[in-house]
């Protein structure tokens, strides 16, 4: 009896290492990140708008409608990347 | 044997224990530095580095991306001010004022972050596009059949979220309480 108490307080410990190093890991596992969900309809070092959300097709949950939103990936492994916008 | 059994009986534990302790934190949505005013409850350090580790992982697990802190900072709400959680088929009343902000959006969501049909193809209301009241207070109601005023159609969805984002506002980390923060009142109303 003493034995199965120590074992499930062993489990249990284990289970907290268990609960924290999934919640740690978790971001860098996901697959269906903002950043995944946009890789297969973005360009790499361009700017692109998304499409406006509506009922049937949104790219991103909870995205705000009265907005307009536009993404860049960008990959800085070959060069530096400069940005330039017209303000105003 | 019994240390095979023993050592067994501990993974399952713990493995069960650790990976539920993970998806109840994450489908119930618990982060810390959350701040709740009334119904609402916004998580600001969710857009800076400062983000904590279970925000992390719920915006690493549904893919949305949340408003930047220098931006602004976006309270939702799945219940009203008595704890009764919205229903499409009911009326709900947000009413009074929001925190200064200089723009505003209240957006109607379903659980997973769609936004909800209607056939007047309205989702939500701007600050700019509200009818107030002469002390700049306003009324809005959410409701499945049409009402006069600032109307929010729920297309009868049974379950949904409201979203107030405030964009260059004030409010932020520090601010803890209605009086720093206004929120508007939200209530639940008749069903039919």
């Amino acid at each position: 009896m003493i034995r199965l108490l120590l074992w499930s307080l062993g489990g249990i410990l284990l289970g907290g290492i268990v609960h924290l190093a999934s919640v740690l890991v978790l971001p860098r596992t996901a697959t269906q990140d903002a950043y995944s969900r946009l890789e297969p309809t973005t360009p790499v070092n361009a700017v692109s708008a998304l499409p406006v959300p509506s009922p049937d097709q949104t790219v991103l949950p909870f995205m705000d409608p009265a907005f307009a939103v536009a993404v860049c990936r960008y990959d800085l492994a070959g060069a530096p990347l400069k940005l330039t916008t017209p303000v105003g | 044997m019994r240390l095979v059994l023993g050592s067994l009986f501990a993974f399952v534990v713990a493995a069960v224990l650790g990976l539920g302790a993970t998806w109840l934190a994450l489908s119930r949505g618990v982060a810390f530095g959350g701040v709740t005013i009334g119904a609402w409850t916004a998580w600001p350090k969710s857009g800076t580095p400062d983000i904590d580790p279970y925000a992390r992982a719920v915006v690493a697990q549904t893919g949305r991306l949340p408003v930047g802190s220098g931006d602004g900072v976006a309270f939702s709400a799945q219940n009203d001010d008595r704890g009764r959680a919205f229903d499409g088929r009911c009326e709900v009343v947000v009413n009074g004022t929001t925190p200064p902000a200089r723009f505003w959006t209240l957006t109607l969501y379903d659980r997973d972050g769609r936004l909800v049909a209607n056939s007047l193809n309205r989702y939500g209301f701007t600050s700019q596009e509200i009818v107030r009241r002469a002390d700049g207070s306003f009324e809005i109601v959410i409701a499945p059949r049409a009402r006069a005023g600032n109307w929010l159609p729920t297309g009868g969805v049974e379950r949904y979220v409201l979203v107030l984002r405030l964009y260059d506002t004030p409010v932020g980390v520090a601010s803890r309480t209605g009086r720093e923060a206004p929120m508007p009142a939200v209530l639940e109303g008749a069903c039919p």
